[in-house]
């Protein structure tokens, strides 16, 4: 899952970049227009988070050129205007939705989610794996459990990927960092048990255990259901 | 000033310096219309001409007068032999205007009298000329004559005139016993003489003409025989009477007139400064008004900028905060958690400065997009939750009925939520609060209850006024702007919806109702 993220503030972006990475996505970062739109043509990333206020051309604008060549890719404006016409104008051009800041990693994650699904949902009829009592839709990072459902972070989907193909498997620490967060990361090893803690309280109700702890060795989940 | 205020303020500036505008207009009117006076000058004109054509025509009117009798006698004459043939008298009488009766009188005769009426009857009738004191036949109206004067020469012949007030004009022409009494129709006469004098003063009029006039000759009726100028429509200065036994005409000239205006310089100049004063006071007062709203609206535009830049390094230091949480240390959690939790306050009421300052400045407005509020409500909710724990408050979350997307404003609703949950933190520290929520197909209702001190029946009213906050809880050290619950009424307002403070037992309970209409697009 590839986003672009651009905007004119350095802390910012590399900030948002901060808040993304660990949570599985790919970032590309553009200090301005011109670069956003180099950027946007050359990887075609899943879905763009435009500041609007940008040297050059700014987040309409790129908007509005985006727009023109692909009409369903998911655009996020994040921008400290909020004026019902920035707002407007934003929508208008095509944006899905506009994102008002200060806001928070959990709140831009969850935009990003319901703005992947809306488009995700609008192309094709879902497609997922049944995980317990769990549908998990990779596509539209969400997990459905009766009525209700549960925002998942890319992270979090290729871990319960994992655990869905390898049913009955212990899978190892390492395993599940090579496979999850890539040969070339290392993150601590506490950063596993803290996003599978995360993931538990997600998806999993009182006294329930979808991933099942294996002490010294890891996870696994045992494919019943 | 609030901004609508301030708007108000200069509809209202306007609205005085109109009408301190129109008073002063006023005053200056009045005042110019009370010291003026109109002083008229006239000028006398040199009436040679006028008199001299007076005089001239005195004596037209003699000369036709005595024409007149002379007819008169030489009828008389005529008609005293012809008493008896009724036919040649009447056409002997018709032969001059004017006549309208012939009457035979008669000096000691066996009848009296004999009466010839020509024309038509005349209404009211001319009463009978006769000489009896007692009269036989019928009733009529009769002009008693006196015998001793028509027949004082009964040997030969007399004539003259009977003109006398409340008779009819007559003349008679008495002949050797027999006086025959013409009665006289004087309008007839006037009117031939008018006729005569229109053709008379063609030439004659041309002196006083030459003037240039205004000047004009006039019948008894004041109709025009000639004219000249233009006749002013008032009474004429100069009357030069012609008068005659028939009628009277006039000459009548006017003078020049000129009206010139002039003015009661005090009066004047006393309502003049009271209506520049007037008009000084309203657009001092006005400019003062202007004034106000002017600085009203940059302090609120200061505001709105600085909130508006405060909002990139929150977010900054919220992303940030976010990326460090989970490799913060165990023994700094609980500070890490204080600095997140007063980022969040700090944004809240950046965010509640920038609606206020919206709302002043009228450019609020409700943008609804695919939301679903229960899980706005629970992320609130989880973003509280330490703050509430550390003031010892229990919260209880409850929810019934749907989960679904909904078209409402996420933003409002957060920041009302948000505005609800800090007033339980502030104010009703170490008591449980329940955050319930309900939704139906076409309404969201969200409750929040705590069992705090609650707030008096007598504040009740003016907790939703902005910058109201109650005293005793300012001594108590609670912070705030006082704006919390004034936005969250207003966004509910502004969403279709209300928020009310509801009865409880204990503390205080809230409930917002939003209503929705629409369903996002499947």
């Amino acid at each position: 899952m590839t986003i672009l993220l651009a905007d004119d503030d350095p802390v910012t972006l590399e900030s948002l970049a901060a808040c993304l990475q660990p949570e599985g996505f790919r970032t590309l970062l553009a200090r301005d227009g011109v670069e956003a739109l180099e950027l946007w043509r050359k990887h075609r990333p899943d879905l763009l988070c435009l500041d609007i206020m940008m040297p050059g051309i700014d987040g309409y604008e790129v908007c509005r050129r985006v727009r023109a060549e692909n009409a369903s890719v998911p655009v996020l404006f994040i921008s400290a205007k909020s004026e019902e016409i920035d707002v407007v104008v934003g929508l208008r051009l095509g944006a899905d939705d506009f994102v008002r800041k200060p806001f928070g990693k959990h709140e831009l994650i969850a935009r990003i989610g319901a703005a992947l699904r809306r488009t995700r949902s609008a192309k094709s009829s879902p497609t997922g794996f049944q995980l317990g009592p769990l549908r998990v839709l990779p596509e539209e990072l969400r997990a459905q459990r009766d009525e209700n459902s549960v925002d998942l972070t890319p992270r979090e989907v290729s871990i319960l990927k994992l655990l869905h193909e390898r049913a009955g498997q212990v899978l190892s620490r390492d395993v599940l960092l090579d496979v999850c967060w890539g040969l070339e990361y290392m993150p601590e090893s506490r950063t596993l048990d803290q996003h599978i803690a995360k993931l538990r309280k997600k998806i999993e109700r009182e006294s329930e255990e979808i991933i099942e702890t294996v002490r010294g060795v890891g996870y696994r989940w045992r494919g019943q259901g | 000033m609030s901004i609508s205020t301030e708007r108000h303020a200069i509809s209202s500036a306007g609205i005085m310096l109109s009408v301190m505008l129109a008073l002063a207009f006023c005053i200056a009117i009045g005042g110019v219309q009370v010291s003026r006076r109109e002083v008229e000058t006239r000028r006398e004109r040199d009436r040679q001409a006028q008199r001299a054509l007076s005089s001239t025509m005195q004596a037209e009117a003699r000369k036709l007068e005595e024409l007149y009798e002379g007819h008169l006698k030489g009828t008389g004459e005529l008609l005293s032999q012809a008493w008896r043939d009724r036919e040649t008298s009447r056409q002997i009488a018709q032969n001059v205007e004017g006549i309208v009766r012939v009457s035979w009188l008669f000096w000691k005769s066996a009848s009296s009298e004999t009466h010839l009426n020509l024309g038509l009857p005349i209404e009211p009738p001319l009463p009978e000329p006769t000489l009896e004191k007692e009269h036989s036949g019928l009733p009529r109206l009769r002009v008693m004559l006196d015998p001793k004067n028509i027949f004082a020469d009964i040997g030969g012949q007399s004539t003259s005139w009977i003109d006398e007030p409340g008779k009819p004009l007559m003349f008679y022409v008495q002949m050797l016993g027999t006086a025959v009494v013409l009665t006289i129709d004087r309008s007839v006469v006037e009117t031939a003489m008018s006729g005569h004098f229109q053709s008379w003063l063609e030439q004659e009029f041309q002196s006083v003409k030459q003037l240039g006039g205004p000047d004009a000759v006039q019948d008894a009726h004041g109709k025009n025989l000639r004219a000249v100028g233009t006749i002013p429509n008032r009474h004429p200065d100069v009357l030069g009477p012609v008068i005659s036994r028939f009628g009277v005409w006039q000459i009548v000239s006017w003078d020049e007139r000129e009206v010139r205006a002039t003015y009661h310089l005090p009066t004047l100049v006393g309502s003049l400064a009271l209506a520049v004063l007037m008009a000084g006071c309203g657009f001092g007062l006005s400019a003062q008004q202007r004034r106000a709203a002017l600085l009203a609206r940059q302090r609120v535009s200061f505001v709105n900028r600085v909130s508006h830049e405060l909002r990139t390094p929150m977010t900054n230091i919220l992303l940030n905060l976010d990326v460090i949480e989970e490799s913060v240390p165990e023994t700094a959690t609980s500070r890490f958690g204080l600095v997140r939790e007063e980022a969040g306050r700090l944004s809240r009421l950046i965010e509640n400065v920038l609606t206020f300052s919206r709302q002043e400045e009228g450019r609020l407005t409700m943008q609804n997009t695919p939301c679903k509020p229960v899980e706005i409500v629970n992320g609130i909710v989880r973003q509280f939750e330490p703050a509430l724990q550390r003031r010892g408050i229990t919260l209880t979350r409850m929810h019934e009925g749907l989960k679904t997307e909904v078209m409402l404003d996420a933003d409002a609703l957060t920041q009302i939520t948000a505005n609800l949950l800090s007033n339980v933190e502030k104010y009703a520290p170490n008591a449980p609060v329940s955050v319930c929520t309900q939704q139906t197909v076409n309404e969201f209702v969200l409750s929040v209850a705590d069992e705090g001190p609650g707030i008096a029946a007598d504040d009740a009213e003016r907790i939703f006024e902005p910058f109201t906050r109650l005293d005793d809880r300012v001594q108590a050290g609670v912070s705030g702007a006082g704006l919390g619950l004034s936005i969250a009424c207003d966004l509910a307002q502004r969403m279709g919806g209300t928020l009310r403070l509801v009865n409880s037992e204990k503390g205080a309970a809230f409930e917002l109702r939003l209503p929705f209409n629409e369903t996002p697009a499947s």
